[in-house]
């Protein structure tokens, strides 16, 4: 099979969530000889086009759940690869991300950290209800550049500023990238609590990922 | 609150939350204790005189029942934190075993309320869906992959819980409740797609809706965030009362369920209720009302439970939008 087939394949295979078909076509690209970016490439596309059907609606939160599980098995393959390639795949720095303490509203940061992960981030994900201090710590320990944070209600919001308080307390504001999102989340709040942007969902989140990155702010990462 | 000509549109507001603060009663609290939650929610009555009044929303109480674990956390609705697996829950036991842990403070709660109002207000019970109950007690993530990739169990689990659903539905109408209210968050459209509503919900829906009946209930369906795509599976759920949150335009959903069920709702409880002024809250409520009530069918609502800490002025000025 050519090059061209197997990729439509490997994207096929992604978005139908197959988690065998996946990771088969990813090792079958590396096999016919493709860097390693390439098969990532594909992967982002892939992940980004279901993000495109998901708002529109025509895919729905399963859709996404299992698409996930054969990125993250097609990812494996690649990984592995890429470790050994020349060229590398640069990533775009490392994101910690978790859904605040009481809250246990999981499947908007599963989606923020796919997409960010598809677009090339380093992902580190926390899972929900996480402590505040958490936040602070696995920044330190993934030395991450951004801590991406998510709330559902109104009543746990508040433990955003919670982290970013800790973090001017112990004088590591400045390293960090801080993005914050969720259902009852606003601009303005986000502004008020002196986090550095609000995303509305995660094709957004990922391109205030980026735009962040682009304008140097903060994020230096841990020294 | 079904069809019949009204003087003036009835108004139900989710008051459980807001209740218990109001009272000043500790969240956790009114979670696992009868008499504190039901003083709460009389005392929100004697406060705005409702038309109905639901006990708390507590989306863990099954689920815990079921066998997941549950922390309470102070001032905070309970976090599941250990979940099931779903051959756990794959069992005929459950129709039992949903009338343990902390159910039962539900059930008290609604006979306690019944003792006290008698039938002056409509006493609602607010209970899981059987989607919901589910999804929550084995992890959501579990549940949306077992919808792809085991259809089979994940139909199985529905039927189930559907069962489970109805021996919970009867005993709130023995402890003295006119409606039950059930509560499917996770049927909302973006997790549960129209396909898989009509495929495997939507039977249960409709089962549950009759059990309601035959228990001599009105039957309500809650159903929060957007789900304009499902609303003309939704109407044909057999519910009475279809309860909306904020994202749903009600006139337009009226439209499309033409007549099948009462809608309910469905005032913004994530930024109108807790944070907008009083004056805006009465200016929607009462748009509202104007644009919803000229041929009932129809209760002023808000869109999902009122938060904790809205201001006693917000929910004040929201029920006066329902007086002419
Ligand atoms: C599904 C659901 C549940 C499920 C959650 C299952 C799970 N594991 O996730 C269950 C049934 C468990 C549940 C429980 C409860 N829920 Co609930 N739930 C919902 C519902 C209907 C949908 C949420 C959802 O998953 N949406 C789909 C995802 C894909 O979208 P999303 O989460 O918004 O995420 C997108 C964006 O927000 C953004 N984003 C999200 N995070 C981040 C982070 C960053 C950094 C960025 C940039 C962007 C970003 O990108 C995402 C992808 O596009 C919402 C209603 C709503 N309108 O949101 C209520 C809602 C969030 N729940 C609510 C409540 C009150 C509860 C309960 C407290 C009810 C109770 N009394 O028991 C409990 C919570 C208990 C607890 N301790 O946490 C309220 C919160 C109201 C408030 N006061 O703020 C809501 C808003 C319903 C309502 N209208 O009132 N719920």
């Amino acid at each position: 099979m050519d090059i061209e087939t197997v990729t439509a394949e490997l994207e096929r295979a992604i978005e139908a969530g197959d988690e065998e078909a996946g990771p088969a076509a990813a090792r079958a690209l590396l096999d016919l000889g493709v860097e390693p970016t390439y098969v990532t490439s594909a992967l982002s596309r892939a992940m980004a086009r279901l993000g495109r059907q998901f708002q529109r609606l025509d895919v729905f939160v399963p859709d996404l759940l299992v698409a996930t599980d054969a990125f993250d098995a097609a990812m494996q393959v690649v990984e592995a690869a890429l470790l050994k390639s020349e060229s590398g795949r640069k990533l775009k720095g490392t994101v910690i991300v978790g859904v605040v303490e009481g809250d246990i509203h999981t499947l908007g940061k599963n989606l923020v950290a796919v997409m960010l992960k598809a677009d090339g981030f380093q992902v580190h994900d926390l899972g929900r209800d996480v402590k505040v201090a958490r936040f602070a710590e696995a920044a330190q320990e993934f030395q991450a550049d951004t801590i991406a944070m998510s709330s559902l209600m109104t009543t746990t919001m508040g433990r955003m500023k919670d982290v970013i308080d800790l973090l001017v307390t112990q004088d590591r504001r400045q390293r960090y990238r801080v993005m914050v999102g969720g259902a009852p989340i606003t601009q303005q709040f986000a502004d008020e609590i002196g986090a550095d942007g609000y995303a509305e969902d995660a094709p957004d989140a990922v391109a205030l990922a980026n735009r962040l990155l682009a304008s140097g702010r903060a994020g230096g990462g841990e020294t | 609150m079904r069809f019949e000509p009204t003087d003036r549109v009835p108004v139900a507001p989710l008051l459980g939350a807001h209740a218990v603060a109001l009272a000043g009663i500790p969240h956790e609290r009114a979670c696992q204790d009868p008499s504190a939650q039901a003083d709460a929610l009389l005392l929100a009555v004697e406060a705005y005189q409702p038309d109905a009044i639901f006990t708390l929303m507590d989306l863990s109480a099954e689920p815990e029942a079921l066998g997941a674990a549950a922390d309470m956390r102070p001032g905070q609705p309970p976090v599941i934190v250990r979940h099931l697996t779903p051959q756990q829950l794959d069992t005929e036991a459950l129709e039992e075993r949903i009338l343990t842990a902390r159910v039962p403070v539900f059930i008290e709660t609604v006979s306690r309320l019944r003792d006290a109002l008698d039938d002056s207000i409509l006493i609602g019970a607010l209970i899981c869906g059987p989607l919901t109950a589910a999804a929550n007690a084995i992890g959501i993530e579990a549940w949306g992959r077992m919808l792809r990739r085991d259809r089979d169990l994940a139909a199985r689990l529905l039927a189930r819980l559907t069962a489970a659903c109805t021996s919970l539905l009867q005993r709130h109408a023995q402890a003295g409740a006119h409606a039950v209210m059930l509560l499917e968050p996770v049927a909302t459209s973006v997790i549960l797609g129209p396909p898989d509503l009509e495929a495997l919900l939507l039977p249960r829906l409709q089962e549950i809706a009759r059990a309601a009946h035959d228990s001599g209930l009105l039957s309500m369906l809650h159903v929060c965030g957007d789900c304009r795509p499902s609303l003309s599976l939704l109407a044909d759920s057999r519910a009475d009362v279809l309860s909306l949150d904020a994202p749903v335009d009600l006139p337009a959903a009226r439209h499309i369920v033409s007549g099948k069920t009462a809608l309910m709702g469905n005032l913004d409880v994530r930024h109108l209720l807790p944070h907008d002024t009083p004056d805006a809250v009465y200016q929607r409520a009462r748009a509202l009302v104007f644009e919803m009530d000229s041929t009932g069918g129809f209760v002023l609502s808000t869109g999902c439970e009122i938060p904790p800490e809205t201001p006693r002025e917000n929910v004040a000025h929201f029920m006066a939008a329902a007086q002419m």
